[in-house]
């Protein structure tokens, strides 16, 4: 069913509203005018105030209030007819059979006096049952056997049971069954005053919260000079202390501030050389040169780019039941450090996370020449995903929910999932909102798109084409002489052939044609890939065939083919979304090596138990019917979806299917239809006379081999001949010349080369989503048009009407006027640095977060980020990072101070700040010289402990150390994460977390004390320091201090030190030494052992893992 | 500006300022880590660094009100036990079998539905009660009186790790605490050297894998630690020293030096939390391999719970149920058995229904009768609370020919002790067992339900993630008061 919707054609499970608009296209003239008007107000909605005289209750929403005014006009129509006659007997069968049940029954959730109303539903009067709830009126006068009130009672959907807790008694039901027949008869009484409904005005919370309000320009605070700050950092840092009476701390001396500089920028400690070098560096810009020698380290961009994978809930596999894999996840990754260490401007990161498959041209890569755009679109599918969920619309509404999620906390700071199911219960964000945004993601796809460029074989293609040109005239001569001396029997066979792509034969009643290639462009389709870059593949082509059989057949006939243009080549075919009309589906296609699929509701993750039907092998090279029963998916929407991909799918299993890069698919017609067989086609044209055919063959040979103009008919034949084995193509018979032809054509198709591939969302077809009531897929309500936050300006702006509207959608967010972009960018570093946000809820700045603790400070922050800074996060980092707040000392210096603000929230000192997990792994392999540096590519595997255990558990475990890799780059398994970052709080990956939780669990002690990985980093360190030839014991402990610490030991310090491995080394006297060692080695034993164990120590000491 | 403008989030006392901490402390170092350790109440780490609180997970948490339970021992079944084969008789079953199911029948995971299939058990009633309960609980029908049987449960899922994070957390898809982390939130433990939530794994991992039992949004400490079987249940509790003289010389070095820095920075909260951590984590060096050691149980204990049973799984689920009581008397809070691989797959018999679900009750039954009797007898079963439960039931259709395919419309679970009415049967399905009709069940009612016997009220046990104040029962939940003792 299809419903005409305010002009465009829009298919799928049709809404109730829409499914009323069309039966009232049928019925009386009074709602026909009223559904039109319904439409017409939502192109214009009413004024506020209008609206509300319309319905003091819902009228906040245009659509939805104009819906509701439908049913009010429903209600005169009903009242005219359904309460002429109320019959004494009628009142008394209500006062006794039916009153009590609703009262007893119903009225605690649905009445005025409902503590709390439900579904919007009113059950203490006729008018009540007549307008309805959320899912519509109640019942509906004249039509009492499809009301919802019955249905509901009768538990007859499993979505919709009342009441909730007991089905009521079978007679009961009969009672209200007979009672809504009647058409539910009710005394005249008066109504009491409406339920407490909770008012949504998006105006007036906007206008109230201050996190919509424009960012105000910079200024400094009152009386403060401007040349007496370095930046309005500290001054307005200081005017809080002035207001506050607080003194601030002095600087901190130079060996912590090295020290904390380089765990916030680049997460590992400064070496000893870099620390002497900054001691002695005199110079006033001393303190800057170490910021932006740290800025300009490529481990800044590691350290940096964690912090946005916290945000995009990275991790490289599904999760779920069996945790499949999220093929080339670690390019997102990659793309973050890279991101961060060439300072992409803030607003280009964001469009390419919204829409970078869409920004043209693409930012390159510089040094190997790939898509980066695109690969900032992989956040999207970071997600957790099903392979087989019951209901695959509720399935696409988890995930879309998800990426609303992680869109709108990560880069807005609001949480507009929280107005899935009902408007914001506290901030000016409607569900139309969410369902715009839904819109815009629901019309984009799931793809491995290739991040090279479109041309990349583009040369290596030409040329084997010029090759194969010249090959064809040799080929054409070999057959004409072929032709000319076959024997009369083989003639005869050929004669008969009929085939459904010539001869398709006409419909039946019940098909509909989707497309046919072969005789009509197919406009709205969507193909990926070099393979089908050149369009449709042109009649007389070769068909490629198998390395000894270089050319199977020819293209007989306009078609899609992913083959002809290059047999390596790759490519994706998109149809455009269409509602699953029919039972069937039947596609006419050849190939081999490849795969249709059609995802229902974008759901690509097609596999067995439920959803095998949806994805078929393309695995004959001769055309022949695929049927797809899609007959459980009915009236819902999807795409078809053609594969010649070497990249596997979310279906696949990549132990078990390495695809081959010869693979091709060709797609002529599909056929939607009630019909399970596939259209017959029609009966063998009537053939020539053997001889005259050989005429014939040798004639449209010879035209193929010149070039000429030759019709699908005439190569129809020759494409027969070469399918049945009449003609073939022997490479050995072919003269000399044709032969060197035929080895270079296949030299150089042997030549083209893969593109690489990532994750991306790109274009579907355009389809505004309605709004699910409740936040149920089954419940639709009103169709929202796709656009931005009402609240930030999207409903002033045209609704998005090319493609999904991403690209628009990426220039709203990042409009320099949206105050939330800015702001939420510049508290997330600001937090990093300082322990804590200004807003201290990086993800929430609505009514339930935390408001700035220094609200100048951070628009002060936001303005100069969108003006002089450029939108440099490096250059917010170095104002920051130069500022005197950040160069405080953190020790406690002032007792008033402390007593008036204890909890520090005016950074009158700086926070100590525990490393993260990461930070701490980092550190321990730097100072055991483990650290391999080697950035970026596939993931080290995670390794595997006996506690990590369950479905998807990877056969083989990782090294132990990550191969000393950082820490970034060790696989993020989702239901296997490394339990030493889970116990130091880096975030379950389900959605985004701006700020990690600081926990304190005996985990880590017993992690520290008992892990054999910290054990072995710390003989590993002892190792080292062993190595550094003849030392005093105070010399080398002073070393370990200075690297684990960046400072000197204490007198107390050293000496205690020197005492334990002295009480070490007794201890290991008798328990190192083994029969055979000599003495030399026995005193290795028992040196390294002390200092593995005083390394270990070290680790241990709260100093190395909490930053001053 | 008001200082004190961040409230704080969760109920309980507020955090100690620094200038209490101070106060408290002005005795110095050690005093100072002697006061974290005894006060554990807090809520220490906030204020530095704003907002992402960790409050110890140790020490006790006052309750909203008088608590009937003290802890949760939760047997969880994996898979999803048939309710018409257990606890939920349908005559009309076994009259209709083989013939073409009566009902409506909804989409099932693997659509590939039969006709109405018996149940090929018979039930008894038992007890004083005259509960009913299937012949594959010969064991558990002996404690028939102790038994809250809810027949009406329903669920959202009809998926395993839908399911599973749905019975776990209250939400189909992973990311959010599971119960028992919000039992330790609420309530802290009352072990200092033990976690508040421990899960006994059996040796099967739900689908979904160890996020049934995480934290989600919950600091870390509240996540539940997976025991495994064996000697060494929990990760890095065994020190790699030599001896143990060489730790204890190593962590008396550590406190020291921490001491020397501490003392030059001025004393920091999170810092001494940290240290106090070591205590904690060397006291559990120490408590585990105790708990563990059961050479103390006596041979009647032993039989009781089927440790020597033939059956190796009874054996295994035996000696979890076994750590569950021990766990108990030690005061752990929320107590998570997973099943032994017996049976195949779990519950989850999608065909050969009769040998698979055979199996499956013979390795818990015993066990569990075992526990519900040591706890009985010992006088822990007034305060604790016994959980049974499966994901969800299963069709009452077949599934191919002889098995069932999953049902999250009806089925049964069943509580004992801590507070609950025994040898009772609460709510129904309709005559074939399919879907809930009377008295329904949710499964945030169970939830809400069970934390209200913990004397916690559901609807204020929160914690405020990404803009809401989230709850275990979202925003629903409705506390089954006809159950309660």
């Amino acid at each position: 069913m299809s419903c005409k919707v305010n002009g465009e054609i829009r298919s799928g499970r049709p809404s109730h509203a829409d499914r009323r608009a069309c039966e009232f296209a049928d019925g009386p003239s009074a709602t026909r005018v009223a559904s039109e008007d319904a439409f017409f107000s939502r192109r214009a909605p009413f004024p506020t105030s209008l609206r509300r005289l319309w319905n003091p209750r819902h009228g906040r929403q245009g659509f939805l209030g104009s819906r509701l005014w439908v049913v009010a006009l429903l209600m005169c129509w009903g009242r005219a007819l359904g309460e002429t006659s109320v019959s004494p007997d009628q009142i008394e069968f209500f006062e006794k059979k039916i009153r009590p049940v609703l009262s007893e029954r119903c009225y605690s959730c649905h009445s005025a006096g409902a503590e709390k109303l439900k579904g919007g539903l009113r059950l203490d009067s006729r008018d009540g049952l007549l307008k309805g709830g959320d899912t519509g009126p109640a019942f509906v006068p004249g039509s009492a056997a499809t009301s919802l009130l019955l249905k509901a009672i009768r538990y007859e959907d499993t979505d919709l049971k009342m009441p909730p807790k007991s089905r009521l008694p079978d007679a009961v039901i009969k009672d209200v069954s007979d009672w809504v027949a009647m058409g539910a008869p009710w005394p005249r009484e008066a109504v009491a005053s409406s339920a407490k409904g909770e008012k949504f005005d998006l105006e007036e919370r906007r206008l109230k919260h201050w996190a919509w309000q424009p960012v105000a320009p910079r200024r400094l605070p009152q009386g403060m000079a401007p040349g007496s700050f370095l930046s309005g950092i500290d001054a307005w840092i200081a005017v809080r202390h002035r207001e506050l009476g607080l003194k601030a701390a002095p600087l901190a001396d130079k060996a912590v501030l090295l020290r904390r500089l380089s765990f916030d920028l680049i997460g590992m400690p400064p070496t000893r050389q870099e620390l002497e070098a900054f001691q002695a560096d005199a110079s006033p810009n001393a303190w800057e040169k170490q910021v932006d020698r740290l800025l300009a380290s490529p481990h800044f961009g590691e350290r940096w780019a964690r912090h946005w994978l916290d945000l995009a809930r990275y991790s490289e596999t599904l999760g779920h039941e069996f945790d499949y894999p999220q093929y080339n996840a670690w390019r997102y990754r990659d793309y973050l450090v890279r991101s961060f260490n060439q300072d992409l401007p803030y607003a280009q990161l964001v469009t390419e996370h919204v829409a970078g498959d869409l920004i043209s041209p693409p930012r390159w890569n510089a040094a190997e020449h790939f898509n980066e755009s695109i690969l900032g679109t992989s956040i999207y599918w970071l997600g957790q995903r099903e392979h087989s969920p019951v209901d695959i619309r509720v399935h696409q509404a988890e995930v879309v929910d998800n990426q609303i999620d992680v869109l709108t906390k990560s880069f807005l700071g609001v949480t507009v999932a929280c107005a899935r199911c009902h408007d914001h219960k506290f901030d000016a964000i409607s569900t139309r909102d969410y369902y715009a945004l839904f819109g815009i993601l629901g019309s984009s796809r799931y793809s491995q798109a290739s991040i090279d460029p479109a041309d990349l074989n583009g040369g290596a293609i030409e040329k084997a084409a010029a090759a194969k040109s010249s090959l064809r005239a040799s080929v054409a001569q070999a057959w004409v002489e072929k032709l000319g001396s076959l024997h009369v029997s083989n003639l005869v066979a050929l004669a008969g052939a009929g085939d459904p792509v010539h001869a398709p034969g006409s419909l039946r009643p019940s098909d509909r044609l989707f497309v046919d290639f072969g005789t009509a462009s197919a406009p709205g389709w969507f193909p990926e890939g070099e393979a089908l870059a050149a369009g449709l593949a042109k009649p007389g082509d070769f068909v490629p065939g198998s390395s000894n059989r270089p050319i199977a057949s020819l293209v007989s006939k306009p078609q899609i083919h992913s083959g002809v243009r290059g047999r390596r080549l790759q490519g994706v075919l998109r149809s455009p979304t269409f509602e699953l009309s029919h039972p069937y589906v039947h596609i006419l296609a050849a190939g081999r090596g490849t795969r249709v699929s059609l995802p229902v509701h974008n759901f690509t993750m097609i596999r067995d138990p439920i959803y095998g039907a949806l994805r078929r092998p393309i695995a004959s090279e001769s055309a022949h019917w695929i049927t797809m029963n899609v007959g459980m998916w009915k009236g819902l929407q999807g795409y078809l979806e053609f594969c010649d991909l070497t990249t596997p799918d979310l279906a696949d299993d990549v132990q078990r299917e390495r695809l081959s890069p010869e693979g091709w698919f060709a797609v002529h017609r599909i056929v939607f239809s009630n019909e399970s067989s596939p259209p017959p086609s029609t009966s063998p044209e009537s053939s020539l006379e053997p001889e005259a055919l050989r005429t014939r063959l040798i004639s449209i040979a010879r035209k193929w081999g010149s070039r000429a103009e030759v019709v699908p008919d005439e190569l129809r034949s020759l494409a027969v001949a070469l399918d049945r084995g009449i003609l073939n193509f022997e490479p050995g018979a072919l003269p000399a010349r044709a032969s060197a032809d035929l080895a270079e054509w296949v030299r150089l198709e042997n030549n083209l080369v893969e593109p690489r591939r990532s994750s991306a969302l790109v274009e579907g077809t355009g389809l505004d989503e309605k709004v699910f009531v409740r936040g149920n897929p089954k419940t639709p309500g009103e169709l929202v048009s796709r656009r931005f936050l009402e609240a930030l300006g999207g409903t002033a702006k045209p609704p998005m009407r090319e493609g999904s509207g991403r690209l628009d959608l990426a220039r709203h967010m990042t409009d320099p006027a949206n105050p939330l972009f800015t702001r939420v960018l510049v508290n997330r570093v600001w937090l990093q640095l300082f322990g804590r946000g200004i807003v201290p809820t990086p993800d929430d700045f609505g009514v339930l977060g935390q408001p700035p603790s220094h609200p100048e400070l951070l628009d002060w922050l936001a303005d100069w980020f969108r003006t002089e800074g450029g939108g440099s996060i490096k250059q917010l980092l170095r104002l920051m990072a130069l500022s005197e707040a950040y160069r405080r000392s953190s020790a406690t210096h002032d007792v008033a101070t402390e007593a008036k603000d204890p909890m520090n929230l005016t950074w009158h000192r700086m926070p100590i700040k525990r490393l993260q997990g990461e930070a701490i792994r980092d550190s321990m392999l730097t100072l055991s010289r483990r650290l391999d540096r080697a950035m970026y590519g596939t993931p080290v595997p995670i390794h595997l402990t006996d506690f990590m255990e369950g479905r998807g558990r990877p056969s083989r475990s990782g090294p132990l150390d990550g191969g000393g890799r950082r820490s970034v780059y060790v696989e993020v398994r989702r239901n296997f994460v490394s339990p030493m970052m889970r116990a130091f709080d880096t975030p379950v990956p389900f959605t985004t977390v701006g700020l990690r939780t600081v926990s304190n669990v005996p985990a880590q002690s017993l992690i520290l004390m008992n892990d054999p990985f910290v054990v072995a980093q710390a003989r590993g360190w002892a190792a080292h320091v062993l190595s550094r030839g003849r030392m005093a014991d105070t010399e080398r402990i002073a070393f370990l201090y200075e690297e684990a610490f960046s400072r000197r030991p204490t007198p107390e310090e050293r000496d205690r030190a020197l005492r334990f491995l002295t009480e070490q080394r007794a201890d290991s006297g008798g328990v190192v030494s083994h029969a055979g060692d000599d003495g030399a080695a026995r005193g290795a034993k028992v040196e390294l052992a002390a200092w593995s164990d005083l390394c270990h120590v070290l680790f241990n000491v709260k100093e190395f893992i909490f930053i001053p | 500006m008001n200082l004190h403008a961040y409230p704080c989030q969760r109920r309980g006392p507020q955090p100690l300022t620094r200038r209490e901490m101070l106060q408290r402390c002005a005795n110095g170092f050690g005093g100072l880590a002697l006061a974290g350790l005894l006060s554990e109440t807090g809520n220490l780490l906030r204020a530095e660094t704003g907002g992402a609180s960790a409050p110890n997970a140790i020490g006790m948490r006052p309750s909203h009100f008088a608590p009937k339970a003290r802890n949760v021992i939760f047997l969880y079944m994996d898979g999803g036990p048939s309710q018409v084969d257990t606890f939920d008789p349908k005559p009309r079953l076994n009259r209709e079998h083989g013939k073409p199911f009566g009902l409506k029948m909804e989409p099932t995971q693997f659509n590939n539905n039969g006709n109405t299939f018996g149940c090929p058990w018979e039930f008894n009633r038992h007890g004083q009660s005259g509960l009913p309960v299937s012949t594959l609980f010969p064991h558990v029908a002996g404690c028939a009186d102790d038994l809250c049987v809810i027949r009406s449960m329903t669920a959202n899922f009809s998926e395993h790790t839908n399911a599973n994070y749905f019975l776990h957390t209250g939400l189909g898809l992973s990311g959010r605490p599971s119960v028992g982390a919000w039992v330790s939130y609420g309530l802290g433990s009352q072990n200092r050297n033990l976690p508040g939530f421990v899960v006994l794994n059996g040796g099967l991992i739900p689908p979904g894998g160890l996020e049934n039992f995480g934290s989600g949004f919950l600091p870390a400490t509240f996540q539940g630690s997976v025991f495994k079987a064996g000697l060494k249940p929990v990760a890095n509790i065994q020190p790699l020293e030599s001896s143990s003289r060489r730790q204890q010389d190593k962590l008396a070095l550590m406190r020291e030096l921490d001491q020397t820095w501490v003392d030059r920075l001025g004393p920091v909260d999170h810092v001494e939390s940290a240290i106090a951590n070591y205590e904690l984590a060397f006291r559990m060096q120490a408590a585990v391999p105790e708990l563990m050691d059961i050479r103390g149980e006596s041979p009647a204990t032993r039989a009781l719970y089927g440790l020597d049973a033939p059956y190796d799984h009874t054996r295994t689920f035996g000696l979890q149920c076994l750590m569950a009581r021990r766990l108990t008397e030690r005061g752990v809070r929320f107590i998570e058995l997973t099943c032994p691989p017996a049976g195949g797959d779990r519950w989850d018999q999608h065909g050969g229904l009769k040998a698979g679900h055979q199996n499956n009750a013979r390795a818990v039954d015993q066990p569990i009768a075992g526990l519900l009797r040591d706890l009985k007898s010992r006088g822990l079963l007034d305060q604790t609370l016994v959980l049974w439960a499966g994901e969800f039931g299963r069709t009452p259709f077949a599934q191919g020919s002889d098995g069932r395919d999953h049902n999250p419309f009806g089925f049964s679970v069943w509580l004992a002790g801590g507070g609950v009415k025994g040898g009772l049967a609460y709510g129904a399905t309709d005559d074939y067992g399919y879907k809930s009709v009377e008295n329904i069940v949710h499964m945030h009612d169970l939830h809400a339900t069970m934390l209200h016997l913990l004397g916690i009220d559901h609807t204020r046990l929160t914690v405020r993630f990404g803009g809401r104040d989230m709850r275990l029962t979202d925003v629903h939940g409705e506390i089954v008061h006809s159950i309660l003792a």
